[in-house]
C-alpha cells in the first residue's frame, strides 16, 4: 500500500490550522498538580447548575431512551422558543452548543474568497472556524475593551459575508448599547449578515443593553445566538441556538446537521427557560460575587476590567499562565489570557463566594511568593 | 548533479557556496547509490530558502550510520581506497547544517549552505531620540537593514545572534519566514527598537530584545515590543517563548526565570538568567529521566509549578547501536556551544569525551552545553555520561522539545556530585 500523503490530501489552510487543545478532565488536573479540591473558574459555568425543574428533567430521563434518536430539530424546545419570543418556530435553530451554530452560519453564507469581521480579543471561535474553513478572517482591535463599530465597517468589503459581534464580549464584559447596534446594521444594511452572540445576556443587568431578539423583525440580516452553557448551566448538554428572519434562517439550515442535539439537552433546555427565579438568583450571586471581588482587587491595588457577564478579567503583575500554574497547585482553575492577546491577564468566573474566597487567598499566596 | 549546482544557484548561493552544496550532494549521492548503497529509493529534493539552498536525500534504509556527521569524525586513510564513510565525511564539511529526521520508513538528510553576505562597517549613525508615541509595525527589508546596522553600532555584543549584524543576511532570514521582527518607531521617524523571534524545531520561541536605541530605561517601547511579539504566537501551537540573551530592557514581569547559564567574561564568571513564558496553559506531560536526573527535574517542576509524570529509565542490556551522533551548534558572538543527541550508540562516552576535548581545543574558554530531550526516552542515557564529563543540569526547558529539555552545562572537573 502507498504511504498515506496528508500533504497532498490535506487544504494548505488545515494544514497550517493549529487544533485547539482542550483542558484535561479535572481528575486528571488534580492528579497531575496534587490538589485535592478544584474550583473551576476557568469556563464561565453557573455554579448553581441547572434550574431545579431542569435538573429533575435529567433525573428521570429513563435510561433505555438512550437508545431513540432525538427530535432531530429540536421540535418541541423551538415551539417552546417561539411562544417565549412570539416568533415563528422555522425561526431558530438548535444546535449543539453555540459552537455549533456558529459553523452553521459561516458553512451556509461563504465560499473561498469570502471573509468575516470580527475583533481580536473576543471569544475565538468565530475566527477558528472561518480560518479552518479556507475563509479569511478580519479581526479588529478593540477600543476601549470594546469592539470598534467603525473599525469594523472600514473593513467591510465586497466579499465580507458576515459579521460577529460578541455582545457582551467575552472576555471583557462590554456591550454595545441600542443606537449603536441599531446604527451598525443600518450601516451594514443588508450587504452581510450580522451576528450577535448574546451567550451572556441573561446575565446583563445594564439598561441600554438591546434585546436583539426585539430587532430580528427589523433587521432581517440580523441573527442572535444565544446558548443553554451560561445562564442555564446545560454546558455539560451541549445546547445553543440561533433566531433569524426566516429567509437567513431557512439558507442556514441547508447547511446545519439535523439530530446533533441529544435528547436530554433539548428537554432539559424546555424546562430552563421556565424558571425565572434561577435567572434571578444566579444574577444575585454574580452581583454580590463581582462586588466581593471588585473589592479584594482594589484593595491589592490589581488593575481589573469588570462590565457585564458572570466574569472578571484582572491585569497580574506576573505571567498569566505561570499564575495559572501556581494557582491549580492550590486548587483553583483561571482562564489566561495570552491566548485572547491580553498578555499577564486572568479571567475569573464570579462564582459561589467560598470559591472566590479560595481564589483570593491562593492569589495572595502566589503573589507573595513571587 | 547538475541538478543539485544549477538549483543551488538558482536559489541565489555564489559561486563557491554553490560548488560546495554541489559536491556535498555528490558524495551523499555515491554514498547512497554506489557499491554497497547505503539506502534504496533514494530521493532528492531542493529547496531555496532565500538566505540558503538546501538538498534533501530521502531513502529506504535499515540502518545507516551517521558517525561522519560527528564534528569529531577523521578519516583513517593508511591505503590507497577510502572508507566508505569518507564522502559523507566530505560532505558534512562542505555545508552549514545537516538535519536528518525519520519518517515511518525513511530517513531524510537535510544538507544546507548559507549564502555569503558583505559585512559592512554600519557608519555613524546616530542613536534615534527617545519616542514620543511608540508605534510598532511589521519592518520592510530596508527597515530592517537599519535595525541591524543600529544594533552593530549601539547594543552591546551578545545580545542578539551574531547573524543580526549582517544587513542584508536579517533581511533574507526574515523574509524566510525563519524570524518575525516588529519595530517600534514613532509618527517622527526614529526606530528606536526592535524584537525578533525564531521558532525552534520544537513547541518553543527563542526571542531577541527588545533591543532599544537611546531610549531611557522602562521605556514604553519595551513593554510594547515584547507584547508584539507575543501577539504574534499567541494563537499558533507555539507553548512557550525564552531568552538566553536577555535585554536589559525586557519587561520582566512579563516573564519567569527557568534557571541560570554561567558565561565567562573579561570579569570573570558571571550568571546570566534564562527568561520564559508560557504561551499556552499548562497541559502536564511525562518526562523520561535517568534516575540521577530526578532529583534535578522534581526541583525544578516544584519551583516552577509544572505538572509531570516522572518516569525513570536506564539502560538493562538492551541492544544498541555501536556508533552515537551528536550536533553542535556555535554561537561564537556569545561564546556558546550546544551538544544534541542525534543518535544513541555505545560510543556515547568517547563520542562525548572527544567532542568535548575537540570543541575547548579549538574555542577556549567557550560556555559548552548539551541539551537532553525528556519527552525521548532514549536519551536519557546520556545523563551519567554527562555527569562523569563535568557536565552539570542548569535549566529545565519546558515543552522545549517532544518533552521538557534539560540543559546541561559544561563546568571543568567532571565527576558524579
Amino acid at each position: 500500500m502507498s504511504p498515506l500523503s496528508l500533504e497532498s490530501l490535506l487544504p494548505p489552510y488545515i494544514r497550517s490550522f493549529e487544533p485547539y487543545v482542550p483542558s484535561r478532565p479535572d481528575a486528571e488536573l488534580m492528579r497531575l498538580y496534587g490538589c485535592s479540591r478544584l474550583f473551576r473558574l476557568n469556563n464561565n459555568e453557573n455554579a448553581l447548575g441547572p434550574p431545579p425543574a431542569a435538573q429533575e428533567v435529567i433525573r428521570r430521563f429513563v435510561p433505555p431512551r438512550a437508545a431513540l434518536y432525538p427530535s432531530g430539530d429540536s421540535f418541541y424546545l423551538r415551539r417552546k422558543l417561539s411562544d417565549r419570543f412570539s416568533m415563528d418556530p422555522e425561526r431558530f435553530l438548535v444546535g449543539n452548543g453555540a459552537n455549533e451554530v456558529i459553523a452553521f452560519v459561516i458553512k451556509a453564507f461563504c465560499e473561498a474568497g469570502d471573509n468575516i469581521v470580527t475583533a481580536d480579543r473576543t471569544f475565538a471561535v468565530y475566527e477558528w472556524v472561518a480560518t479552518f474553513s479556507g475563509l479569511e478572517a478580519r479581526l479588529v482591535p478593540l477600543r476601549d475593551y470594546a469592539f470598534d463599530d467603525r473599525g469594523m465597517l472600514e473593513r467591510m468589503d465586497g466579499r465580507t459575508k458576515i459579521f460577529f459581534i460578541c455582545n457582551p464580549n467575552n472576555p471583557t464584559g462590554t456591550c454595545w448599547g441600542r443606537d449603536r447596534l441599531r446604527r451598525f446594521l443600518e450601516a451594514v444594511d443588508g450587504r452581510a449578515i450580522v451576528v450577535v452572540d448574546e451567550a451572556y445576556c441573561e446575565f446583563v443587568e445594564g439598561e441600554d443593553y438591546p434585546d436583539g431578539m426585539s430587532l430580528l423583525d427589523e433587521y432581517p440580516h440580523l441573527v442572535v445566538f444565544r446558548t443553554f452553557s451560561k445562564m442555564y448551566g446545560l454546558a455539560g448538554l451541549r445546547i445553543g441556538y440561533l433566531a433569524g428572519s426566516l429567509p437567513v434562517v431557512d439558507a442556514v439550515r441547508r447547511a446545519c446537521v439535523v439530530y446533533s442535539v441529544n435528547a436530554v439537552a433539548q428537554e432539559a433546555a424546555v424546562a430552563a427557560l421556565d424558571d425565572g427565579n434561577h435567572v434571578l438568583e444566579s444574577r444575585r450571586l454574580v452581583r454580590e460575587s463581582r462586588a466581593y471581588l471588585e473589592e479584594e482587587l482594589a484593595v491589592r491595588g490589581l488593575p481589573f476590567v469588570s462590565g457585564e457577564g458572570n466574569f472578571v478579567m484582572i491585569r497580574l503583575p506576573m505571567s498569566d499562565t505561570l499564575a495559572y500554574r501556581k494557582l491549580m497547585t492550590r486548587g483553583v482553575m483561571v482562564r489566561t489570557m495570552t491566548g485572547f492577546r491580553f498578555p499577564n491577564f486572568i479571567r475569573v468566573t464570579l462564582s459561589v463566594r467560598e470559591a472566590m474566597e479560595a481564589f483570593v487567598s491562593a492569589l495572595d499566596e502566589i503573589l507573595k511568593r513571587r | 548533479m547538475a541538478f543539485a549546482e544549477k538549483s543551488a544557484l538558482s536559489f541565489g548561493l555564489a559561486g563557491e557556496e554553490a560548488l560546495s552544496l554541489t559536491l556535498a550532494s555528490e558524495e551523499v549521492f555515491s554514498h547512497l547509490t554506489g557499491p554497497g548503497a547505503a539506502g534504496e529509493d533514494v530521493r532528492l529534493t531542493c529547496r531555496g530558502g532565500i538566505y540558503y539552498a538546501e538538498v534533501e536525500f530521502s531513502f529506504r534504509t535499515r540502518f545507516f550510520n551517521m558517525r561522519a556527521f560527528n564534528l569529531t569524525s577523521s578519516i583513517p586513510c593508511d591505503g590507497e581506497e577510502l572508507p566508505a564513510e569518507a564522502g559523507l565525511l566530505i560532505a558534512a564539511r562542505m555545508v552549514d547544517k545537516i538535519r536528518a529526521r525519520y519518517g515511518e520508513d525513511r530517513l531524510e538528510i537535510t544538507f544546507r549552505k548559507d549564502k555569503v553576505y558583505p559585512e559592512t562597517a554600519p557608519g555613524d549613525i546616530p542613536l534615534p531620540r527617545p519616542l514620543t508615541a511608540p508605534v510598532l509595525k511589521t519592518p520592510d527589508a530596508e527597515t530592517l537593514k537599519l535595525f541591524s546596522r543600529l544594533l552593530l553600532r549601539h547594543t552591546p555584543e551578545g545580545i542578539c545572534p551574531r547573524d543580526f549584524l549582517i544587513p542584508g543576511k536579517l533581511a533574507d532570514m526574515v523574509a524566510s519566514g525563519e524570524y518575525g521582527v516588529v519595530v517600534a518607531e514613532d509618527a517622527r521617524g526614529p526606530l528606536g527598537g526592535g524584537i525578533a523571534w525564531r521558532r525552534e524545531g520544537s513547541g518553543l520561541v527563542e526571542f531577541f530584545g527588545p533591543c532599544l536605541f537611546g531610549q531611557p530605561q522602562g521605556s514604553e517601547a519595551g513593554r510594547l515590543l515584547v507584547e508584539a511579539c507575543i501577539a504574534a504566537i499567541a494563537k499558533s501551537d507555539v507553548s512557550g517563548m525564552y531568552s538566553r540573551l536577555p535585554s536589559p530592557f525586557l519587561p520582566v514581569e512579563y516573564f519567569e526565570i527557568l534557571g541560570s547559564l554561567i558565561d565567562t567574561t573579561a570579569d570573570g564568571e558571571v550568571e546570566t538568567p534564562v527568561y520564559y513564558r508560557q504561551i499556552r496553559e499548562d497541559e502536564g506531560g511525562v518526562s523520561w529521566v535517568h534516575p540521577l536526573l530526578e532529583a534535578f527535574l522534581k526541583e525544578s517542576c516544584e519551583r516552577l509549578a509544572f505538572a509531570r509524570e516522572v518516569r525513570q529509565t536506564h539502560e538493562e542490556g538492551e541492544a544498541s547501536y555501536p556508533f552515537s551522533v551528536l550536533s553542535a551548534t556555535f554561537d561564537r558572538s556569545r561564546g556558546r556551544a550546544v551538544l544534541r543527541p542525534v543518535w544513541w550508540g555505545r560510543d556515547a562516552a568517547t563520542n562525548l569525551e572527544e567532542h568535548v576535548r575537540s570543541i575547548l581545543r579549538e574555542i577556549p574558554g567557550i560556555a559548552l552545553f548539551f541539551e537532553i530531550d525528556l519527552g525521548r526516552a532514549w536519551q536519557a542515557p546520556f545523563t551519567p555520561l554527562l555527569l562523569d564529563a563535568g557536565f552539570r543540569p542548569r535549566v529545565m526547558l519546558p515543552a522545549g522539545g517532544r518533552g521538557d529539555v534539560v540543559l546541561f552545562q559544561y563546568a571543568a572537573g567532571g565527576g558524579r556530585p
